[in-house]
């Protein structure tokens, strides 16, 4: 049980001229493959929800914004000098094991290897970089538990400092190999989408809130990246057994105070996914500091639960086939 | 066409003293903003959220303040953090 019931969907701030529906930019409906467009958290350029981006940012608490000041001051070396001598690599698969075993040196919960593609840019990106290294980290779930308060919204930000390092470690480890390596570790300045590079990268699946479900975090973990060249063996999608949770599973749909969640998967840029409403999600998430209710009260967020969810749900799937 | 390869030349102590040098004014132009600004939209937005009104986040210069905005701004219910600036605040 959380210690706090979250706030009313009722909002102080809106917009007088309210731009373009941030569903319509995130291509919901889209039946074409198209590449995404930025709606919201973008350093450097303005979106069409820029103003409402801006405010979420100075009613931020001082100890969210400490996280962020010093995960900016550590990404300054998230690219870096390579070494002048390349190491040559003849097993692919052995300098996979090694490059993960420096991200779980550095503290990754989670690693995967996946090939970047289009797909996985904005749109106006291009990419010098064939490997994604995606990287997970899990979040104190007893701190987690103060969604949709303040004090989640520090975890969150702190989950992403921890991770930064992990992330600009292993890639200043690639660059002390002669090949490039750049980390991506700040959720505001990103020009990849995280979350379909991790699920190919085996690190988990998508759940029905529209965000990764990992086999022993649920989803109380975020996500960072280091793209290189650096040849590497790949790693494939994992099938844990979300569909099956999230098909028949409301906790996140009836948790939702801004009802952004929805029961059935949606057309989104070509692909039929789970989606969240951003138009609903998005004013909620702006109020709370960054909300999470949806992650948290997942069942698969609890401790220690999901290794063995994932069995019980693949074993009554099995028996489902042969019955 | 913008590529997600690095900004500047990091291969030189220069070019990483001029990243570094970059960084520092970044991060100093975020705090001030913060702290400035920031404090203006903080409490005019608490000024709307106590008195029931809207704040304009696409026109923050129309959010004068209510006619009789309360004596001090009354926090939401659940959340007692105020979020003025607190540089003596403890990190995490």
């Amino acid at each position: 049980m959380r210690p706090y019931q979250p706030p009313a969907p009722e909002y102080a701030f809106g917009y007088r001229r309210p731009p373009r529906l941030g569903n319509e930019i995130n291509g919901l409906g889209v039946a074409d493959k198209v590449r995404a467009t930025p709606v919201f958290h973008r350093h450097g350029e303005t979106t069409d929800w820029q103003a409402l981006d801006d405010f979420f940012s100075f009613i931020n608490p001082w100890s969210v914004v400490v996280n962020m000041v010093r995960n900016t001051w550590q990404l300054r070396r998230s690219d870096g000098p390579v070494a002048g001598t390349r190491r040559e690599v003849d097993d692919a698969t052995a300098m996979a094991a090694e490059v993960k075993a420096i991200a779980k040196q550095a503290g990754a919960a989670l690693v995967g290897i996946t090939r970047i593609t289009e797909e996985d840019l904005y749109v106006g990106r291009e990419m010098p970089y064939e490997y994604a290294v995606c990287i997970g980290l899990d979040m104190v779930y007893e701190e987690m538990a103060f969604a949709p308060q303040k004090r989640a919204a520090v975890e969150v930000m702190r989950a992403y400092r921890e991770i930064s390092k992990t992330a600009i470690r292993v890639a200043e480890a690639i660059r002390a190999m002669g090949w490039p390596a750049k980390a991506y570790g700040n959720p505001n300045v990103t020009d990849i989408l995280h979350i379909p590079l991790a699920q190919r990268a085996g690190l988990g699946q998508l759940g029905k809130h529209g965000s990764m479900i990992s086999k022993e975090h649920g989803s109380n973990f975020r996500l960072a990246a280091v793209l290189t060249n650096l040849p590497m063996a790949l790693d494939a999608p994992v099938d844990i057994g979300v569909d099956d949770l999230c098909s028949s599973c409301t906790r996140c749909v009836i948790d939702c105070p801004a009802d952004a969640i929805v029961n059935e998967k949606r057309m989104v840029r070509g692909e039929n996914k789970w989606y969240v409403d951003f138009d609903k999600c998005v004013p909620y998430f702006v109020k709370t500091y960054g909300c999470a209710i949806c992650i948290e009260v997942c069942p698969w967020s609890e401790p220690g639960h999901g290794p063995d969810l994932m069995e019980h749900l693949l074993r009554k799937r099995a028996q489902r086939r042969t019955a | 066409m913008r590529t997600v390869d690095s900004d500047g030349n990091v291969d030189t102590a220069w070019g990483r003293l001029r990243r570094d040098a970059g960084t520092l004014k970044r991060i100093a132009g975020m705090v001030f903003v913060y702290a400035t600004a920031g404090a203006k939209i903080r409490r005019r937005y608490h000024a709307k959220l106590a008195s029931g009104g809207t704040y304009w986040v696409d026109e923050p210069d129309e959010n004068e303040f209510d006619e009789n905005p309360p004596a001090k701004n009354e926090p939401d219910k659940n959340e007692p953090d105020t979020n003025e600036l607190d540089p003596n605040e403890p990190d995490t």
